[in-house]
């Protein structure tokens, strides 16, 4: 039990980084939709 | 493979995608810095959770986690994703290694200082290199690979010269030779 017990923790924090992620992605893809946010990230590096 | 552990070979290999971006308008100091701010927030993030990732789990998302970024500024910028590379080729790979202490000294108070710095070296040397890329005096700075690699030519000379080495150093072997 005492070495089951932190593999399953180590599963379980990898399934919540993952989960994470891609709620991250899907929050910054709704942000840089708007045409607004694209022209002023768009600016920061090109010249 | 191994990827090479000496901070300078690191930054040069992770200076190669930049050539990619030559004459695409984009400003490689503000690149640099992108790549210089996502190596220091990979560090920060990676180092202290490495533990609790399982076997070898942090290695595997690493990849992952640079797509997410790569993906996120094309989508914003337009930005092509050749940026993210530099981050991979910059980062140490011992800090990845969960569980091999062999990897990480821990008696090494510095170590982890010297990762981060690393971060602003390497936007200093990508910035000037491709400043240094970008004035081909006999094009009219129109840039041509001929230039690109006789300046990393000059990269790689001005840190290997011999008299940047540590005189103790060159003071050794030439005791060394003396005696023998």
């Amino acid at each position: 039990m005492k070495k089951i017990l932190p593999a399953v923790l180590r599963w379980c924090f990898l399934v919540v980084f993952l989960a994470g992620m891609v709620l991250l992605f899907l929050s910054a893809r709704t942000l840089t939709e708007n045409p607004g946010v694209a022209v002023k990230v768009r600016k920061v590096f090109y010249r | 493979m191994k990827m090479p552990d000496s901070v300078f070979s690191r930054m040069l290999l992770a200076w190669l995608p930049f050539m990619a971006y030559a004459g695409s308008g984009v400003s490689a100091w503000r690149l640099a810095a992108a790549v210089a701010g996502l190596y220091w927030l990979s560090l920060l993030f990676f180092w202290p959770l490495r533990r609790f990732f399982p076997e070898a789990g942090a290695r595997q998302v690493f990849p992952f986690w640079l797509a997410l970024w790569g993906q996120l500024l094309w989508g914003a910028a337009g930005l092509a994703p050749f940026w993210v590379l530099s981050v991979y080729l910059l980062f140490p790979s011992g800090v990845l290694n969960a569980r091999k202490t062999t990897a990480i000294p821990k008696k090494q108070p510095g170590y982890f200082f010297g990762h981060l710095i690393a971060g602003a070296g390497f936007f200093v040397f990508a910035g000037a290199l491709s400043s240094a890329c970008a004035l081909d005096p006999a094009r009219g700075f129109v840039v041509t690979p001929a230039w690109i690699f006789l300046m990393m030519f000059v990269a790689v000379y001005l840190w290997n010269r011999p008299s940047v080495r540590s005189p103790r150093k060159d003071f050794g072997a030439a005791k060394k030779e003396a005696s023998s």
